[in-house]
């Protein structure tokens, strides 16, 4: 086992500062990648309005939301999968253990299925991924197992189940259109992230990252057995339920607006773990922002690459299974 | 400061605490011994509030322990449990740090005083050095002071620790022993299941011998001690031996007579 050696108090400062300036760099950046390229200079002309050309305002308005999508989904899945793997005390969970993300694909396969416009396709994966988890809480209070062990269990039964059903919506679907759109949505996709779907997505991401900030310290406490958590005077079963809520809404906000985007929340909290360590005021606040980095540059190469666009979460997945393949043979201790 | 009477408790069919009665009050060392199974455990958690009693009652400072919150408890009373791994790799900062857990509001993180309370914790067990170290690369016997730490930053006067000897070799377990008896010193009130030999103990130390059938006995060292409640509890042919050293510290092994 290596010696691991994480970065100070002080100098997390630093690399937090670091991390807000080059998110800052890359969304401006990020503005001029596509089809119709503009350099950091055209960029902040248009902005500033310094710039006759009335097309650069257009295409930055196409995509700024998507550009503030990509970072804001990236990092509610990062702090989503840290708090998950936080208070279930298992550094493999990904923020599908409960069942959030299977249950929004359910959703999203219902909407498409009733023929319903985008908006109400994100409203009823974003209900869908609630639903599931609150179904994984009320299993998981009859299996008398330890209440972290009954809540895996449960997440995954409700996980399978969504799963099924929405194989089942796939192969009763139209193939000629609503089949395709399944599809193209359960391979998680920025491509139709509109003002409007931003919009509606950012009151619940908020919530759920201010209840995390909230209790940013006690998910450590959260870490440790029920008896020794509640013997320093933590009400346990109530702490749980606060920050699981936080991070469900966040998760949940996050598929609903993107679709499903694996790995990320998985990946990023272990890479940002080996840097900062365990403690939890610097995990959540450091892997939003790596995580808001890493997605938003994958966008980037994603929609700038190819003529042809790759679903965003294709794309995160052939990253990520090397890299957890790299994760395991290395076995070392975060 | 804490008073135990009739406590009976159990799982399911089974009891296995059944009217046991004990006190502890400032600068008490309160050893419960017992066989393998017969409810020490059990016990501790009941008395730490953790575990339901049947019957019985348990009162922190003449309150009954139905009537206080789990914040309120954490004030009172400290647990500190037997070796685990942690899952994660936290500094011993971080580890004793959450030890102000049930001070602070759900939204506060730790700040200066905390910390300050952290360093002083560290200083009184003679562990400040480790501040930085990761908490799962230290020996057993500083991972227990590290907890002992982290418990000390609740401020509760009654510490309660299951097992805290156990794997340890000799020279962790003097470590953690000596920071035990400095506790008391101090006025605290120290509570611990425990196998091994009693070493060192002063006349004021007592011991609650629990039975495999949960009933249990308690006093002090000497008068519980005796060849037939030792047998009676363990089941077993047992005595004790005492020994004093050349400092006049007084030491009790227990072995058993039929090997």
């Amino acid at each position: 086992m290596r010696k691991l050696h994480h970065i100070s108090q002080k100098n997390t400062k630093y690399l937090v500062l670091g991390l807000a300036m080059t998110s800052v760099l890359l969304i401006v950046l990020s503005l001029g990648f596509g089809y119709y390229r503009m350099n950091i200079a055209d960029v902040f002309h248009v902005i500033t309005g310094a710039s006759g050309d009335p097309n650069g305002w257009i295409v930055l308005g196409i995509r700024f939301p998507r550009i503030i999508a990509a970072y804001i989904i990236g990092a509610a899945l990062s702090v989503s999968g840290a708090t998950y793997q936080g208070v279930l005390k298992n550094p493999l969970v990904s923020p599908d253990i409960l069942g959030v993300a299977s249950g929004a694909g359910m959703g999203a396969a219902l909407a498409i299925m009733l023929g319903l416009n985008n908006l109400m396709i994100q409203i009823f994966a974003f209900g869908a991924g609630l639903v599931a988890v609150l179904a994984t809480y009320i299993f998981a209070k009859h299996v008398k197992f330890d209440r972290r062990v009954s809540l895996i269990l449960s997440g995954v039964l409700v996980g399978s189940l969504a799963f099924s059903i929405t194989t089942m919506m796939k192969y009763l679907a139209d193939t000629t259109d609503q089949l395709p759109e399944i599809t193209y949505w359960l391979m998680g996709s920025l491509s139709r992230v509109s003002t409007n779907s931003l919009l509606v997505s950012l009151p619940f991401m908020a919530v759920g990252f201010a209840l995390l900030f909230v209790m940013r310290w006690r998910i450590n406490v959260l870490t440790l057995d029920d008896i020794e958590s509640k013997s320093l005077g933590v009400n346990t079963k109530r702490d749980m339920r606060i920050v699981i809520v936080g991070a469900t809404l966040a998760c949940s906000a996050a598929v609903g607006l993107g679709g499903l985007i694996g790995w990320v929340g998985l990946m990023i909290p272990h890479i940002t773990r080996a840097i900062t360590g365990p403690q939890y005021t610097r995990l959540l606040p450091v892997s939003a922002m790596i995580g808001g980095i890493f997605l938003l540059l994958m966008d980037d190469i994603v929609r700038s690459l190819f003529v042809m666009e790759i679903p965003i979460g294709l794309a995160v997945a052939f990253i990520g299974a090397p890299f957890f393949y790299m994760l395991i043979r290395r076995r070392r201790k975060c | 400061m804490l008073n135990v009477t009739s406590l009976c408790g159990g799982y399911y069919k089974n009891i296995v605490v059944n009217e046991v009665s004990l006190q502890a009050n400032e600068g008490d060392m309160i050893y419960v011994l017992g066989a393998n199974g017969c409810g020490k455990t059990t016990l501790l958690n009941m008395i730490i509030g953790y575990k339901k009693r049947e019957s019985g009652s348990i009162e922190f400072d003449g309150i009954n322990i139905d009537e206080l919150s789990v914040k309120q408890m954490a004030k009172l009373v400290s647990y500190i449990p037997q070796q685990h791994v942690p899952a994660y790799n936290y500094n011993v900062r971080d580890v004793v740090v959450m030890g102000r857990a049930g001070s602070l509001p759900i939204y506060a993180a730790p700040k200066d005083k905390d910390f300050a309370l952290v360093n002083e914790s560290l200083d009184m067990l003679g562990i400040a050095h480790f501040i930085d170290a990761q908490y799962s690369e230290l020996s057993g016997g500083e991972r227990q002071l590290v907890l002992i730490a982290r418990a000390l930053c609740q401020q509760a006067k009654i510490i309660i620790m299951d097992e805290p000897l156990q794997s340890l070799d000799f020279v962790n377990q003097a470590m953690v022993l000596r920071a035990l008896k400095l506790l008391i010193k101090k006025g605290y009130s120290v509570m611990m299941s425990t196998h091994t030999a009693i070493s060192n103990y002063a006349d004021t130390d007592k011991v609650l011998l629990m039975s495999r059938k949960g009933s249990a006995v308690f006093g002090s060292i000497e008068d519980i001690l005796t060849r037939e409640n030792i047998e009676r509890a363990y089941g077993t042919p047992l005595q004790a031996i005492f020994s004093i050293d050349e400092r006049g510290g007084k030491h009790i092994i227990c072995m058993p007579t039929n090997v």
